[in-house]
């Protein structure tokens, strides 16, 4: 627990340190924002970089790739063409986007990749996102504590597996789960962020396993599936009941907010979305003055926090505003 | 035996090599995992599968007169994004939307709509179905992403008691996807016009020659398509609790794996209701199996894959050995 807490100082501390970008006067700057999908948390990154944008007086040439990494290397060369200053892309394809990054940058634009990093860094100006193995520790540590030595049976949810955040926020659990041989994961679902799949993984495994002790769901929009299967064999307990399975979940949204307050869930870790679209736009901005970006990378923790102290924590939480 | 059930008794050699895969696949699972044959556990299946089968249903139809209709996952999104925005009361406060009965009239109607559309969209612009219900997959999908601005809308009200409605213990959807299946096969095997449609399906042009009204006919098959996909998102929705940008996305992969796995051929004039449906069942079995021995998450989609790729080739194999044999003939097999 107490590393949570460090985790929740230091996350604090990032918010409130200055960047290592200063919004510069960008009137005459145009940023062409290439989105992989549009789902829930997109919305929220879009409306964060749309409020980051106008804030530096810029304005957004937004497109969405629906799932296509071809349909997205064509929007993001239709926006060079039409002589955007900078790109900021969350990319579907985190290979095939490497070439694409190479290429704008080759034609004089900065390419910068949020949310979701590139399997090569050195592709792009700049990388801002989410830390998917530093949250996928803080849970595996969170279920480690919660099981307190005694045997432990976890259900494990995923994410896209062909998606960097799906990928190291199962794979860092993981690890931390390997210095607790009580916990047993008794079943890993690949759910490709689909709720419905997230219902299904979690009905099944609750029918092996009717004594599940524990839910890994690294994305907020799974809670709803998992709620649903929970409600109906009447295992949806708050926490502190004797029979409530624990629950961690990952993102930060408003429904993953409410979860905490009702006190369903025992640990959220909030991703910082106004911080990195702050940053994004202050380094593309920055690129495309001519100026240079250092660190090239950078990897935000996410925020735990959980019902005991949503109340403090609410106003570092984007999903628990307004 | 009379002519009006033999159809009943011609099973293809494919429904019973599903019929086989599935007691295979169900005796291994059930070796490997207590819990797999536990009644609880069938009952999960089947209420797990009731989505796919209703769509396959549809889809079944649709590719027995010889067309796709790449779509239906986006109806199912469309018509449920439809449905709320007219028996739909969203609260701010509760992060919820309350309903109100109307949705299940809107959502039917919508997919009624929308599936007529796929059909008046081909028949006009005279294209390959696949072309055309690849752009109204986008343009639906683009639809229900404006209506609910892409945002997860969990849901109260009576949208939750279809999905959630048990009978005897088992969940309604299972009802619900058995008297589709059976309205399905009989309206293939038992009504003149699912005769035509088949005979549209086995040869588009000589349905033609012979006076056959093709383009109505597609157009109760688009129709019958959209209606499944409504009722499959009517599912979907009532079971999770939430409207979502995902809901229905991918569904026309699975579906059509399904009807292509049941032994309907892509080529169209050869259906299999029963193969259909139990080729629903053993896609949903894989899943479920798949989890309670706590599989690999790498090998759900090397699995599937496979299935499908067999089902592909035994499709076209088939095609291949009949059209040396005699040319085709429209026929439902059981």
């Amino acid at each position: 627990m107490r590393k949570a807490y460090l985790q929740i100082g230091l996350a604090a501390a990032l918010l409130t340190a200055p960047t290592a970008f200063d919004a510069a006067s960008a009137k005459d700057i145009t940023i062409g924002v290439s989105f992989d999908k549009i789902e829930p948390f997109r919305v929220a990154e879009k409306k964060a970089l749309t409020d980051a944008i106008e804030a530096a007086h810029a304005k957004m040439d937004f497109a969405n790739a629906d799932k296509d990494a071809q349909r997205q290397a064509s929007q993001v060369d239709t926006m060079v063409s039409q002589g955007v200053s900078a790109i900021i892309a969350i990319p579907w394809d985190i290979e095939a986007a490497n070439d694409l990054a190479r290429s704008t940058i080759a034609a004089g634009i900065p390419f910068v990749s949020l949310d979701q990093a590139l399997s090569d860094l050195k592709s792009v100006t700049y990388h801002i996102g989410g830390d998917p193995c530093a949250d996928g520790k803080v849970a595996g540590e969170f279920f480690v504590k919660a099981a307190a030595g005694k045997p432990f049976k976890l259900l494990e949810l995923q994410g896209g597996l062909a998606n960097d955040n799906g990928i190291r926020r199962s794979r860092c659990l993981d690890d931390a789960l390997k210095a607790a041989p009580n916990i047993t994961i008794v079943a890993q679902v690949p759910t490709d962020w689909n709720p419905q799949k997230a219902l299904d993984g979690t009905e099944n495994a609750l029918q092996a396993h009717p004594d599940l002790a524990g839910i890994y769901a690294p994305w907020n929009d799974a809670l709803q599936g998992v709620f649903s299967v929970l409600k109906a064999k009447n295992l949806l307990l708050p926490v502190g009941d004797p029979k409530h399975i624990t629950i961690v979940s990952i993102d930060g949204t408003p429904l993953g907010c409410k979860a905490v307050r009702d006190r369903l869930i025992d640990l959220e870790i909030a991703t910082p979305l106004p911080e990195m679209s702050r940053r994004a736009v202050a380094a593309a901005i920055k690129a495309s003055q001519g100026g240079k970006i250092e660190p090239q990378a950078e990897f935000l923790p996410g925020i735990p926090y959980g019902p005991d102290n949503v109340k403090a924590m609410a106003s570092k939480i984007w999903g628990c505003q307004g | 035996m009379s002519g009006r059930w033999r159809p009943l008794t011609r099973v293809g050699a494919q429904v019973w090599s599903l019929v086989a895969v599935l007691a295979l696949v169900s005796v291994g699972f059930a070796s490997l995992s207590d819990r797999f044959a536990d009644l609880d556990n069938l009952r999960n299946v089947l209420l797990q599968a009731a989505p796919t089968m209703i769509g396959a249903v549809g889809m079944t139809l649709v590719i027995a007169a010889r067309g796709i209709d790449l779509s239906i996952g986006a109806i199912a999104n469309l018509a449920l994004a439809l449905a709320l925005l007219g028996a739909g009361t969203r609260s701010e406060a509760a992060l919820a939307t309350d309903t109100t009965w109307l949705v299940y009239p809107i959502a039917i109607a919508s997919g009624l709509a929308l599936g007529t559309l796929n059909a008046v969209a081909t028949n006009v612009l005279r294209l390959s179905a696949l072309i055309t219900t690849l752009g109204t997959l986008t343009l639906y999908r683009g639809l229900g992403l404006h209506i609910t601005a892409a945002g997860l809308i969990a849901v109260r009200g009576p949208i939750l008691a279809f999905g959630r409605a048990q009978l005897w213990g088992i969940g309604v959807p299972v009802f619900a996807a058995v008297l589709m299946a059976v309205a399905g096969w009989v309206f293939l095997s038992e009504t003149p016009t699912g005769r035509r449609l088949l005979a549209v399906g086995g040869s588009p042009r000589s349905a033609v020659e012979t006076g056959l009204r093709t383009e109505r006919l597609l157009v109760v098959a688009y129709a019958a398509s959209g209606l499944c996909g409504a009722i499959a998102g009517l599912i979907l929705v009532g079971r999770v609790g939430v409207v979502n940008p995902d809901l229905g996305y991918g569904m026309e992969f699975t579906v059509i794996t399904a009807v292509v796995l049941g032994g309907t051929s892509l080529f169209g004039g050869r259906a299999s209701m029963f193969g259909t449906v139990l080729a629903s069942l053993l896609l949903t079995t894989i899943d479920n199996g798949m989890t309670l021995i706590g599989a690999d998450p790498y090998a759900y989609d090397v699995v599937r894959g496979v299935i499908l790729l067999i089902a592909v080739s035994a499709d076209a194999a088939s095609a291949h050995m009949r059209s040396r044999r005699s040319p085709v003939i429209p026929e439902l097999r059981a």
